[in-house]
């Protein structure tokens, strides 16, 4: 006698959630890749103990610093083993919005079921390579256009008009971190926000948790 | 040889809707008549205030635009129809609050089967001779529970509508999208053939016990949507 369980998948729905992290070498000065290190693994623990939700969040982080890559494939944030990101070389905010664009165009890697992907920028400086055509090319896509949106600009060098233009949202907000405390907040909204939606009936839609500053945030 | 056609099917409450305390937002219908044979599937979406009350109204849509239909006109007439009912059925209510998705399969007398749907959901035919045909998968570009429904902004060209010629041996199945997100695309033929052999040949009360229990124990985790299947078998 056959059962249900014969024809169904066994994996739960995912939703993605993608940082692209500036790890140019400027971020090796005043502690910021420490940092940044320490509140996406503080971010991906939370993911991983998230058990009350209508998905499952899967992670993946794409790097630029140097060059582009894919530090972290998307994974179940349970199964995630943190490496610590290195800062080193420049800037290459462009080839890092090409491997988040194929990334989210990629049926396999980010199916049909899956729901809507969170896409979180954080920068400390300017794009160095060819960045305003691939950034079309993410607002083009159908699936990457529909991404939810974070920014954080990490001191007092991050361009905020990139920044602004990723979110490309005129109520969308730019975040600026100056130092490690604000950083960890700004993780710590990101991640209220996106539990939030995992465990809302409509994981699709924007659950409202912004708080009108990182300092309203209190301490964790 | 005349055909026989069987309807059955079956819906439950999903976890989150237990958990909330609401009512069951997922809706079917089976009926026949001079119109032929129906089978229909309806899914309030899930943030909408009146999303039962819309997924109950299209059902009774369809039931009555069947009522009215004349065999071997355009299948988008059918549909055109069914929109009017539904704006009829939700009386004064706000539509956006019933939003809902809408599939339904008819068989005429004659044989011809009229398939069509708005929004999330799975219509997959076994036919003997074609083998498996599924309708209604997502767009290229969206995500889950990202639909188009009643209730919503929307063209009557937004509904996927097929006409199949008459056939010796068929099975239809339609499924919410709490069902046709989990089912293995390369299981879905299997799974109609568990549908429409296993499941059919049990005694109706049973059948519907067995599928209401299948439905319950939704081997997926984290799953949280209601579920529902329709099924219809034309067999000689």
């Amino acid at each position: 006698m056959a059962t249900l369980k014969e024809f169904t998948v066994t994996a739960a729905r995912p939703l993605p959630v993608i940082l692209m992290a500036d790890v140019s070498g400027s971020m090796a000065a005043d502690g910021k890749i420490a940092a940044l290190n320490s509140a996406v693994g503080e971010m991906q623990a939370a993911f991983g103990e998230e058990d009350d939700a209508s998905a499952e969040i899967h992670m993946a982080v794409v790097t630029f610093g140097g060059s582009a890559s894919l530090h972290l494939p998307l994974t179940p944030a349970s199964e995630v083993r943190w490496t610590p990101m290195q800062a080193n070389g420049m800037t290459p905010m462009g080839a890092a919005l090409d491997i988040v664009t194929d990334l989210i165009e990629d049926r396999e890697r980010v199916p049909s079921r899956a729901y809507r992907p969170t896409v979180v920028l954080v920068s400390d400086g300017l794009p160095n390579d060819e960045w305003r055509g691939p950034l079309d090319r993410f607002h083009q896509s159908e699936r990457a256009a529909k991404a939810q949106r974070f920014a954080l600009g990490i001191g007092a060098d991050a361009d905020h008009d990139v920044l602004r233009t990723f979110l490309r949202d005129p109520e969308g907000r730019v975040f600026e971190a100056h130092e490690a405390r604000e950083v960890r907040k700004f993780f710590r909204w990101v991640t209220m926000s996106v539990t939030a939606r995992s465990r809302s009936g409509q994981p699709n839609s924007a659950v409202d948790v912004e708080p009108p500053d990182l300092d309203d945030l209190g301490e964790f | 040889m005349s055909q026989t056609v069987q309807t059955y099917g079956a819906s439950v409450r999903g976890p989150r809707n237990q958990r909330e305390g609401q009512a069951n937002q997922d809706a079917w219908l089976r009926a026949f008549g001079a119109f032929g044979h129906l089978i229909g599937v309806c899914d309030g979406v899930g943030s909408r205030h009146h999303a039962d009350v819309g997924a109950q109204a299209a059902c009774r849509a369809l039931r009555q635009a069947a009522g009215q239909w004349r065999g071997g006109t355009a299948p988008r007439h059918f549909v055109r129809l069914v929109e009017t009912l539904w704006r009829i059925g939700i009386e004064q209510r706000d539509p956006s609050d019933c939003a809902c998705t809408c599939m339904f399969a008819l068989r005429e007398p004659s044989g011809r089967l009229l398939v069509a749907g708005l929004g999330d959901g799975l219509a997959m035919i076994r036919n003997g001779t074609t083998g498996l045909m599924v309708f209604g998968e997502r767009g290229a570009d969206a995500f889950g529970n990202d639909t188009l429904a009643l209730g919503t902004p929307h063209r009557v060209e937004d509904w996927w509508v097929a006409s199949e010629p008459p056939c010796v041996s068929r099975a239809v199945a339609l499924v919410t999208d709490g069902v046709a997100d989990d089912v293995d695309p390369a299981r879905r033929g299997a799974f109609v053939d568990w549908l429409s052999g296993e499941i059919r040949r049990l005694p109706a009360a049973a059948r519907w016990r067995r599928l209401c229990r299948e439905l319950r124990q939704w081997p997926v985790p984290h799953h949280v949507d209601d579920k529902t299947i329709a099924v219809m078998v034309e067999n000689e």
